[in-house]
């Protein structure tokens, strides 16, 4: 590590492209700030930095601080863009999520970077920069509050994005061990947030859903990031549009229009009646079986494959 | 004949992507429709614009506006960029727009659909449609207003 213009150039991995400038990183306060820049900024996907413990293995460490997280990305809705003047904020001590508490005047603790969401498994920017607390610092820090969420019933996590289909609409549910009243957003253009439901505008890519507690005396505040993936969703249709049962030698004409506004068509082997594009008529007392069809769309929805059922009286 | 059809395949090529096709309905570069119930109008006329298949996460602008340069943003459009989305002549369409736009901006049905009725004036500011080239037009809103590749133009003729 060596001094350029009173700051500090930070590590880097032998295979991390991203190369991280910046400081100070040695005798931080118990709630520093930390001004950092990048270089060579890779090209896949952007890049998360997470105060953590220091890795002991080859595995990503856990033991992380949800208050100190930054999302590096070009992407609407990160903290920072890549060639922005980075300010992360640590702490001298923190509790994790599983509830350890964590003494970065005792343990070893640091910056750790990998690659954000879009491109989660790939470990070759993971870099690890040593940060070195005051011993003598005992400011007293709030413990960060900790956020629970789900959409759908199904629990997020910020390691390990849930999926949500195209147009499906997920209802957000979340709470704070502080109590407090939570604020959400969605930062990704892909979705959106109204009246607590995330529906995904887009069936390929990823969202961001932020929630934030303002915290309480016991705890800090903390914005949680929660990634989704996006997936295709299915087309239908509306059933109650249909009939379910008609006089003998009537005619009606089915609603030829799918849920995402696609053209249906129709198709009938039952003798009870008949269709012409859209148009039924009942010919004979019995089950008129018609299967619907609607093309899709790539990578946003499936189409329309569905039948249903009219009893000719 | 085979003049003819060289100067059209010239022409054709010539021609900007999506742009001054003489026909109800333009699809663009990303598979989005947009439709008009008609494109031959008299003035003040009003006519049914649809969109399907439009990217839902993109919000859009929809009004009539003189066919530019290619190249070029549209303008001027009738309505104007209308972030008030009122009035007959422009149509803000976003499904996330940004806070100020929540309740001003429509959202896209799901497909990426849209429908408005629209009144077709000859004038836009001082241009008159006769005269020169005008559409109906479909761009990126103000939030990626650099951005052409969401330009649509279906020009409209007025009798």
């Amino acid at each position: 590590m060596f001094v350029v213009a009173g700051l500090l150039v930070a590590p880097t991995a032998a295979n991390a492209q991203a190369k991280i400038i910046g400081g100070p990183l040695i005798d931080l306060s118990a709630a520093p700030t930390i001004n950092l820049s990048i270089t060579d900024f890779p090209s896949k996907a952007g890049l998360y930095f997470l105060q953590c413990t220091a890795p002991t293995g080859p595995t990503r460490p856990t033991a992380c601080n949800d208050a100190a997280q930054l999302w590096i990305s070009s992407e609407r809705g990160a903290n920072f863009t890549p060639t922005a003047n980075i300010v992360f904020k640590p702490a001298a001590s923190y509790k994790t999520r599983t509830g350890e508490e964590i003494d970065c005047r005792k343990v070893s603790c640091g910056i750790y970077i990998r690659y954000d969401h879009n491109n989660g498994t790939d470990f070759s920017e993971d870099n690890f920069i040593a940060l070195k607390f005051k011993s003598g610092d005992n400011t007293p820090t709030l413990v960060s509050d900790e956020i629970t969420a789900s959409i759908g019933g199904v629990a997020l996590s910020q390691r390990n994005p849930i999926t949500l289909a195209y147009r499906a609409p997920g209802l957000l549910l979340a709470s704070a061990k502080s109590g407090a009243a939570l604020t959400y957003k969605s930062y990704a253009p892909a979705c959106t947030l109204v009246n607590g439901v995330v529906t995904a505008l887009k069936g390929t890519g990823a969202c961001d859903i932020g929630v934030t507690s303002p915290g309480n005396a016991t705890y800090g505040a903390i914005e949680v990031h929660f990634p989704i993936y996006l997936t295709p969703g299915n087309d239908g249709i509306v059933h109650k549009a249909y009939p379910t049962s008609m006089k003998i030698y009537k005619s009606v004409t089915l609603m030829n229009e799918s849920l995402f506004g696609e053209k249906l068509k129709f198709k009938t082997s039952s003798k009870a009646c008949r269709i012409s594009s859209n148009k039924l008529i009942a010919l004979k007392r019995g089950e008129c079986l018609i299967s619907i069809t609607g093309p899709g769309v790539a990578n946003l929805f499936a189409g329309v494959k569905d039948t249903h059922t009219i009893t000719i009286q | 004949m085979r003049k003819v059809l060289i100067l059209s395949l010239l022409f054709g090529l010539a021609l900007p992507q999506n742009s001054y096709a003489a026909s109800k309905s333009i699809t663009g570069e990303f598979g989005e429709i947009l439709t008009a119930s008609t494109t031959t109008v008299s003035d003040n006329a009003v006519i049914t614009v649809t969109g399907k298949r439009f990217d839902e996460s993109v919000g859009i602008y929809l009004a009539i506006c003189v066919i530019p340069k290619p190249g070029f943003q549209p303008t001027p459009c009738g309505g104007g960029v209308n972030k008030a989305g009122v009035g007959e002549g422009s149509f803000w369409i976003s499904s996330n727009p940004p806070p100020y736009g929540i309740g001003l901006a429509d959202p896209f049905k799901p497909g990426g659909r849209f429908s408005y009725k629209i009144r077709v004036s000859k004038k836009i500011g001082k241009f008159d449609c006769k005269k020169v080239k005008c559409a109906i037009t479909v761009r990126a809103d103000h939030l990626r207003s650099e951005d052409r590749s969401y330009d649509l133009y279906l020009p409209i003729t007025f009798k």
